[in-house]
């Protein structure tokens, strides 16, 4: 077997408040194999985005990282910021939520993917004007010529979050960090800008880290899906097992709170309470308060991280009766 | 709306302004204590002279004719005769008006050369000790009023190290720029506090912008990010504050053409205020309002060029 392209392990942020520190993210370990689609899962707050910046450490100066992000022989999160540049868009690029917040307003299209491959490459001028070109149709943007002269306030949100696909794509990354690429879309446009990621990853071989609060998002592109809470996570695996058979309360709780495709009509269960506060420790597992399975020792004990099927990672004391129900 | 088109509209706009400015000035004057024909003529005027004045000056017309006279006189660049210096007002102010342009810009591109680097050093420093130095070091000129900044400079600069002259304006180009500016200096001090506390903060506000992320995401240098991508979005708004900024900038001329002895407006319109000398007071305002519109305009047009989501 070989090794990952990318392994997060007992990567740790923390965001200096006020009194204390925020523990946004509390060791999180996983991998993403070259070309696999990888989905992170959870509520807002859950650390999912905080996770995916700290790994090309676009996070600000308040944050404190620790942990590793090896890539290619190398741990990202030790790594010379001039070493850390040539990494990003070049070989790890990302795409953000809010296209219209995350493309810049007073630059066009067109300018906006030149600049990515002036970073990186050693193209001329009209060969970065022919690669932005080649890139927008990649995309599914039509009339491109005319395109690359526009603004992004002069795009629909679906063009905008194709645009800032392209941008990303513009120097041909290995791994693709995907943060909520559709929240901001129609459910029409989700969709298409969906098949388009999954369509790129699998021409292009590029693995993806996508992060959702959607599970129906999940299923639909991921191979493998690793669920978050309160900064840890909690449940990895296939996400054909982890959807059929969740062997952490969070999960089968997430999934209940779901709408079904098929099932009409069938009542949604929603999750009671709230996620705990990140500005204290909290001594046993973090789901515990929230939990219709919990014990006496999920108080006191963080549950270990333990293989509980082929393929399937889960952090509960109560697994096995999660997995019976 | 095309661009060019808004381009148009906005050059358009500038008739009916100097029109409302116009009869600005005219309404002033007349709403200004006192006559001018007594101011001319003195106390002891005989009842016949004032008349064949007040006849002679149109001011027995009604209000509507007048306006028009004046409107008419200024078309055509005739603004009478300066009661206390006795030559035409248009010669007076042109004398003048050069050497308060010539300050008021050396001031604004001093003001800009100094507040746009070391805004920038202070946001991308922000809370460290850099940032505190110049927050510190702008606020006491921020506070400090012009004409003490003014007497302190001349202090240290003209008469205690010689390097610049005492006051005057000196011949040719070079030489008014070289007795400009202390002047200038004295002028751009507080004014570049104006702009380095705006742009420190607009810069600040861009850093948290998400494109900044993106951006930085994409793997460009910290140069590039900076300047392409913050500091183009962070001018937008110091570049409106500029623009409204040269009416207050032509106001403080006028104290430090006095403290620096520099023949401009600025101290002709002291005089004239002192001397009652209404033909100048009215034409000076009158040009100070024209120019104070056309940084407006310029203001306009710079934010059009920089930013694409005017032109909708």
């Amino acid at each position: 077997m070989t090794a990952p392209l990318l392994r997060v392990e007992d990567l740790r942020v923390g965001f200096a408040v006020p009194g204390g520190t925020v523990r946004a993210v509390h060791g999180v370990s996983f991998a993403v194999d070259a070309g696999e689609i990888v989905g992170l899962v959870g509520e807002s707050g859950s650390g999912k985005s905080v996770t995916l910046r700290a790994i090309t450490r676009l996070l600000r100066r308040t944050a404190t990282v620790s942990g590793r992000a090896q890539w290619r022989g190398r741990n990202l999160l030790a790594l010379p910021e001039r070493a850390l540049r040539a990494v990003r868009g070049r070989e790890i690029a990302m795409v953000f939520q809010e296209p219209m917040a995350a493309l810049n307003p007073v630059l066009t299209v067109g300018e906006q993917i030149e600049e990515s491959l002036a970073a990186h490459g050693r193209l001329d001028r009209r060969a970065r004007r022919a690669r932005a070109l080649e890139l927008l149709g990649l995309v599914g943007i039509a009339s491109g010529a005319q395109r690359l002269r526009s603004y992004p306030h002069e795009f629909s949100g679906g063009m905008r979050q194709r645009a800032m696909i392209a941008i990303a794509l513009a120097a041909q990354p290995m791994l693709l960090l995907a943060d909520e690429p559709t929240t901001a879309l129609d459910v029409t446009i989700q969709d298409q800008i969906l098949k388009l990621l999954t369509r790129l990853s699998a021409e292009l071989g590029m693995a993806m880290v996508l992060v959702t609060h959607d599970l129906g998002v999940v299923a639909e592109t991921c191979a493998r899906v690793c669920v978050m809470y309160a900064g840890r996570v909690v449940e990895a695996g296939p996400v054909g097992a982890v959807f059929a058979r969740p062997r952490h309360a969070y999960t089968a709780a997430l999934l209940r709170s779901m709408p079904q495709g098929g099932a009409a009509r069938q009542p949604l269960v929603p999750i009671p309470g709230q996620p705990p506060r990140l500005d204290q420790a909290i001594p046993g597992c973090p789901f515990a308060p929230r939990c219709g399975f919990v014990e006496a020792r999920c108080w006191t004990e963080a549950p270990p991280f333990l293989q509980v099927a082929p393929a399937q990672w889960a952090a509960c004391w109560a697994s096995e009766r999660v997995a019976a129900c | 709306m095309s661009r060019a088109g808004l381009v148009a509209a906005r050059l358009l706009q500038i008739v009916p302004t100097f029109l409302a400015i116009g009869a600005v000035v005219f309404v002033l004057a007349r709403l200004l204590p006192g006559d001018p024909v007594s101011a001319m003529l003195g106390d002891r005027a005989t009842e016949e002279a004032v008349t064949r004045l007040r006849a002679q000056m149109g001011l027995d017309q009604p209000l509507w004719t007048q306006f028009l006279l004046f409107a008419g006189r200024m078309l055509h660049g005739d603004f009478g005769t300066s009661i206390a210096l006795r030559i035409p007002v248009t010669t007076a102010v042109a004398e003048r008006l050069p050497a308060t342009l010539m300050l008021t810009a050396l001031a604004t591109v001093l003001a800009i050369s100094i507040a746009v680097p070391l805004a920038f050093l202070a946001a991308t420093q922000a809370g460290r000790w850099p940032d505190t130095l110049i927050r510190v070091a702008f606020q006491v000129g921020l506070s400090s009023p012009i004409f003490y900044v003014g007497l302190l400079l001349l202090t240290v600069f003209a008469a205690g190290l010689r390097w610049f002259p005492v006051g005057g304006y000196g011949d040719g180009v070079a030489g008014h720029l070289y007795h400009l500016l202390l002047p200038a200096l004295t002028l751009a001090l507080s004014f570049s506090a104006v702009i380095m506390r705006n742009l420190r903060a607009a810069i600040l506000e861009v850093l948290q912008a998400e494109f900044v992320d993106f951006a930085r995401s994409k793997g460009l240098s910290r140069r590039v990010v900076l300047f392409r991508h913050v500091l183009r979005n962070a001018l937008l708004s110091t570049v409106t504050l500029v623009g409204l900024h040269v009416g207050a900038l032509l106001g403080g001329a006028v104290i430090t053409e006095s403290v620096f002895a520099v023949p401009g407006v600025g101290r002709l319109m002291v005089d004239s205020i002192f001397a009652r000398d209404y033909p100048v007071i009215q034409a000076l305002t009158l040009v100070l309002a024209v120019i104070v519109s056309l940084a407006f305009l310029v203001t306009d047009l710079v934010q059009m060029w920089l930013d694409p989501r005017v032109a909708r």
